[in-house]
């Protein structure tokens, strides 16, 4: 009798101790889906539309190259938003994030659009462009269709501080781009060279991407940006545009094709 | 030009998207979770990247830049 109490005993705390555990357990997953469901909607049901935010100078393609992956990769996200409010960033690092996107785009049949807010410019619009869809405000800059190096020379601070750099090298061209001293021309060339395929493979990119001529992406691909409302329009009306601004002298000097500016000109509320 | 398809707000971009690939009612937006710096990272993770080595110092070389100064 004794015996069979005790087994029954042990019975209910092994009972009592379960059902504890499961309550804890419960617990700890109710608050933790409560906490990533407010964080980001992954365990939301209902279809799914994955927001990916493109922000600041792009440095390094790996946060945005992962997320986009992983959105591409899942299924119950019908679409992907690149949201974009960037100037642009490094050559390389645009390239990858382009490539992404445009495999979601093209070998994955994934709907992804660019939605630009204050600014998508430069290698951030070289990204949208592998989009299904650019989206933008009026008055987003977009463009920047251009490529640059630049670095401050302090070699005459240096002889002013009597200091010397000292460098060894195997390798004429081993040096370029030292702030120590004046390039040589064929060091500058050299370095253009670089630029201008870079340039080129910027313009090939949209061109690609946004299904257009090579010579009609070429033809604005001269760095200057645009507002949204600029950035629609067809490009006879914005090269008429332009025509006009530089007959009556209103080139700015910032680049930006100033919209009040243009409506000055001979396109009231076109150009 | 044709260097974006269409003026839109975000929200407005989300409703196109959303009609695009046939999604009805309100679509549920998801974003990435964001990486967060514990103070366990702090105390016990990797924390090279905050400090100033050599090599970042010697980082001074030419770069390439698609970007809109």
């Amino acid at each position: 009798m004794t015996e069979e109490k005790r087994s029954r005993t042990f019975l209910w705390i092994v009972i009592g101790g379960g059902a504890f555990f499961l309550f804890v357990l419960a617990v700890f997953a109710l608050v933790y889906v409560t906490l990533h469901a407010g964080r980001d909607n992954s365990l939301a049901f209902g279809d799914k539309i994955g927001v990916v935010d493109l922000e600041g100078v792009i440095l390094s393609p790996n946060p945005v190259v992962q997320q986009l992956k992983k959105f591409g990769d899942d299924d119950s996200i019908k679409a992907i938003i690149l949201h974009v409010n960037s100037p642009g960033g490094g050559v390389a690092a645009s390239e990858e994030i382009y490539r992404e996107v445009k495999r979601i785009r093209d070998d994955k049949k994934k709907r992804i659009v660019a939605a630009i807010e204050t600014v998508g410019a430069s290698g951030a619009y070289y990204v949208s462009s592998a989009t299904n869809k650019i989206y933008a405000d009026n008055g987003s800059i977009v463009g920047s269709i251009g490529v640059i190096a630049q670095w401050v020379n302090y070699g005459q601070l240096l002889q002013w501080a009597k200091l010397k750099d000292m460098t060894l090298k195997a390798g004429e061209f081993k040096d370029t781009g030292s702030p120590t001293r004046d390039m040589t021309p064929a060091e500058r060339e050299y370095l253009q060279g670089m630029i201008d395929n870079m340039h080129g493979q910027f313009i090939q990119a949209v061109a690609d991407g946004r299904n257009m001529k090579f010579e009609d992406v070429k033809s604005i691909a001269n760095g200057k940006v645009w507002t949204g409302q600029q950035g629609r329009r067809p490009q006879h009306e914005v090269r008429g545009c332009e025509v006009d601004r530089q007959r009556q002298g209103l080139d700015g000097a910032t680049g930006i094709a100033n919209e009040a500016d243009r409506s000055a000109g001979g396109f009231p509320g076109r150009c | 030009m044709k260097l974006i398809d269409q003026l839109a707000d975000f929200q407005a971009a989300v409703d196109d998207t959303a009609k695009a690939v046939n999604i009805k009612g309100e679509p549920v937006l998801v974003r990435p979770e964001k990486d967060r710096k514990t103070l366990s990272d702090l105390l016990f993770g990797d924390i090279s990247e905050w400090i100033p080595t050599r090599e970042k110092l010697m980082d001074q070389h030419v770069g390439f830049y698609y970007m809109w100064k």
